[in-house]
């Protein structure tokens, strides 16, 4: 199996939902690198599904980690706006406001019950309602529906009818 | 548009429209009701798109030195909570060298060496034989090694450095071969192909060492070394 292509392909990915879903880049961080070990320790039988399959194993492993410690709402809420890195320093203005946006991305995420996160998450992958649906547990048709709810629930606490831009 | 209706299409067909292109039912052409809400739940997830991707910090993915560079928050119930998490195994395509060799070329002129926090300070110097080499730091005093798998040859050769990091590298690997480093030490990611060698350079600041092979209870040698430590790998059965 050619595991570094897959984490070519995959990895950015990955990293971005469980960073979102964590709200803690470093915790994904490690996240990613412990699904891809397990990948390839024990891979999928079904290579065609290998996407999906390591974003169920990324967000069980991320699930596992917050729930022994017991501290998702510190991470959520302590953990958002760092600036990235690897790209250029920003500007103290620039960076001063992606950290505001993203603390408050971060905190309305956290507002909302664990499968409404991942479902809203995994749909800004790209996922397909009906992988979505395998991966919370529920049937395609239901996914939309959650989907819109979870919305309607982020749109209280984030500007999602605003015409300007955040 | 101006027709009402007594039903409506439910979120998750309008849903499907948005994410999936789903056909649009001549409902939506005709209520003005359903058409408002197709276009709110497409505004706001138009905005919750912009929104995260504003945030966006994949282009960073697994960057390997950076986390010298700042204090992290460590998750002990990760099997990997990995500080200096650098992973390279053979130049010959291995199985996971890539787990960072991204994160790599982003931060290093050269896949050999990590820099260390000054960026001044050099690695051992990996030895003649190997294709490839890994540094890193060891944060305590016990340094935990894992293998596996257990090899139908090849030996883990540890021996005492001069400088402050730790190194290691695989000898004339077939590809199958790759290191993941872990805050507390090292793992070795084998098959039960493998057959090639692995050299493992020590700081002084090490002076317990526990080495854990495939069917055998970890050793734990406490006694510092000095000269080398041959860890045979066929440890099978």
């Amino acid at each position: 199996m050619q595991i570094e292509r897959l984490f070519d392909a995959h990895q950015h990915a990955l990293f971005r939902y469980l960073a979102r879903y964590t709200g803690d880049p470093d915790l994904a961080e490690d996240l990613v690198q412990e699904t891809f070990v397990r990948l390839h320790r024990r891979p999928p039988k079904d290579l065609g599904a290998t996407r999906a399959w390591l974003f169920t194993v990324g967000t069980n492993l991320a699930r596992d980690v917050l729930r022994q410690h017991k501290r998702r709402r510190g991470l959520l809420d302590h953990s958002p706006g760092r600036a990235p890195v690897g790209d250029g320093p920003m500007a103290p203005e620039e960076t001063a406001v992606r950290a505001d946006v993203a603390q408050r991305v971060q905190a309305a995420l956290a507002q909302l019950d664990d499968r409404d996160r991942i479902m809203l998450l995994m749909r800004e992958e790209g996922f397909t309602h009906a992988e979505i649906a395998r991966e919370v547990g529920t049937t395609t048709k239901s996914v939309g529906t959650m989907i819109a709810r979870a919305l309607d629930r982020l749109a209280r606490t984030l500007p999602l009818d605003a015409e300007d831009r955040p | 548009m101006n027709r009402t209706y007594d039903e409506h299409l439910e979120d998750g067909a309008l849903m499907r429209v948005i994410d999936e292109g789903s056909a649009a039912d001549t409902h939506l052409t005709n209520c003005r009701r359903c058409a408002e809400r197709l276009e709110t739940l497409r505004r706001r997830s138009g905005r919750l798109a912009a929104l995260l991707g504003s945030t966006d910090e994949s282009g960073r993915a697994l960057p390997a030195a950076a986390h010298r560079r700042r204090p992290r928050r460590r998750s002990p119930a990760m099997g990997i909570a990995a500080v200096l998490a650098l992973l390279i195994a053979t130049a010959a395509v291995p199985p996971v060298r890539a787990l960072l060799i991204d994160g790599l070329r982003r931060v290093l002129p050269a896949p050999t060496v990590a820099p260390s926090e000054t960026g001044t300070e050099a690695a051992s110097a990996p030895p003649p034989d190997s294709s490839a080499v890994v540094s890193f730091a060891v944060s305590g005093a016990t340094f935990q090694l894992s293998v596996e798998y257990a090899q139908p040859h090849g030996a883990v050769t540890i021996v005492r450095g001069m400088g402050d990091l730790a190194s290691a590298s695989i000898s004339a690997s077939a590809g199958r071969e790759s290191f993941v480093v872990r805050s507390d030490g090292l793992r070795i990611l084998n098959s039960a192909a493998s057959t090639t060698g692995y050299r493992i350079t020590l700081p002084n600041t090490v002076d317990e060492i526990v080495i854990t092979l495939p069917n055998r209870n970890a050793t734990r040698l406490a006694s510092p070394i000095t000269d080398s430590l041959v860890v045979p790998l066929n440890t099978r059965g």
